[in-house]
């Protein structure tokens, strides 16, 4: 959106609306959904917020990015309406050192300490439609839903919506440091997630 | 020069992506891509994952959402209070 567009809706352009709506619609029921218990509770703070970015559009100053405004809005509300204190979030799970590979995947003793102890599966070799599929589309969602929060808005702005650092760090008052923690464990949790769709792990009977 | 670890190159991944890794640590993990068959496995499943990632689905708006929030707009540009 180009500040012509902030002049438009300011006047009252229903076109100009409409696409707004349209645009953020996606990535704010996304950002709802990591507070809300249900989709129709995340739907609602998503329609919290537009009545509220109407009502404070005279004041948008054009500082941050507009999307960044109307996002940090919705995040407001959407930790409100679950009762998250605003600024407890982001770093709460900070110092969780859960390893990105299980500890047993590499050799723990002997010449080739920390080296993996197994052959890993060659992933450029699967098929493109494997890696487009309904199924694997629906095992990357759940395990982004479940990450802790503070990891789930990090990898839903950097990775399915394609957000800068800086964006993120501004939306998040969050530093760019904090931000690379927290994209790591979540990236290493939703491919350890892929790896055991691809290779369900052995279970001992 | 201590060599890394492929347990402390599946740690250094995403500083990589992001180019945050200091020019030594930088030079050590791509060494030890070169000659790790199962890091450079490991790299490109992040790679795999991520592109997948991003090619999740959009959500569009429901027809009754927009039909609320135009009705919603029409009254805050008639200068009512929303």
């Amino acid at each position: 959106m180009t500040e012509v567009d902030v002049q438009a809706l300011r006047r009252g352009d229903e076109f100009a609306f409409r696409t707004l709506v349209n645009t953020y619609h996606s990535t704010m029921l996304r950002l709802a959904m990591i507070y809300s218990p249900n989709r129709a509770l995340a739907e609602e703070a998503v329609q919290e917020t537009w009545l509220a970015v109407l009502r404070g559009l005279d004041g948008f100053s054009g500082r941050s990015s507009l999307r960044t405004w109307i996002c940090r809005i919705l995040v407001n509300i959407a930790r409100r309406r679950a009762g998250v204190e605003a600024r407890s979030l982001p770093f709460a799970h900070l110092h969780d050192d859960t390893p990105s590979v299980p500890a047993e995947k590499f050799f723990g003793s002997g010449p080739y300490t920390g080296h993996w102890n197994h052959e890993r599966d060659d992933w450029s070799r699967l098929p493109e439609d494997r890696l487009l599929s309904q199924e694997l589309q629906d095992v990357v969602i759940d395990a982004i839903g479940e990450l802790p929060p503070a990891q789930r808005e990090v990898i839903t702005l950097r990775d399915v919506e394609g957000w800068t650092t800086a964006e993120v760090s501004e939306l998040l008052e969050i530093e760019d440091g904090n931000q690379r923690v927290l994209l790591h464990r979540a990236r290493s949790r939703v491919r350890q997630a892929v790896e055991d769709y691809f290779a369900p792990p052995v279970v001992a009977a | 020069m201590e060599e890394m670890n492929c347990n402390e190159l599946v740690e250094r991944v995403t500083d990589c992506l992001e180019e945050a890794l200091d020019p030594d640590s930088l030079m050590k993990l791509l060494d030890h891509l070169q000659i790790c068959v199962g890091c450079d496995n490991y790299f490109n499943e992040v790679l795999v994952t991520l592109k997948v990632i991003s090619k999740l689905p959009d959500t569009s708006v429901p027809n009754d959402t927009e039909t609320k929030l135009l009705a919603v707009y029409d009254e805050w540009t008639k200068g009512a209070t929303v």
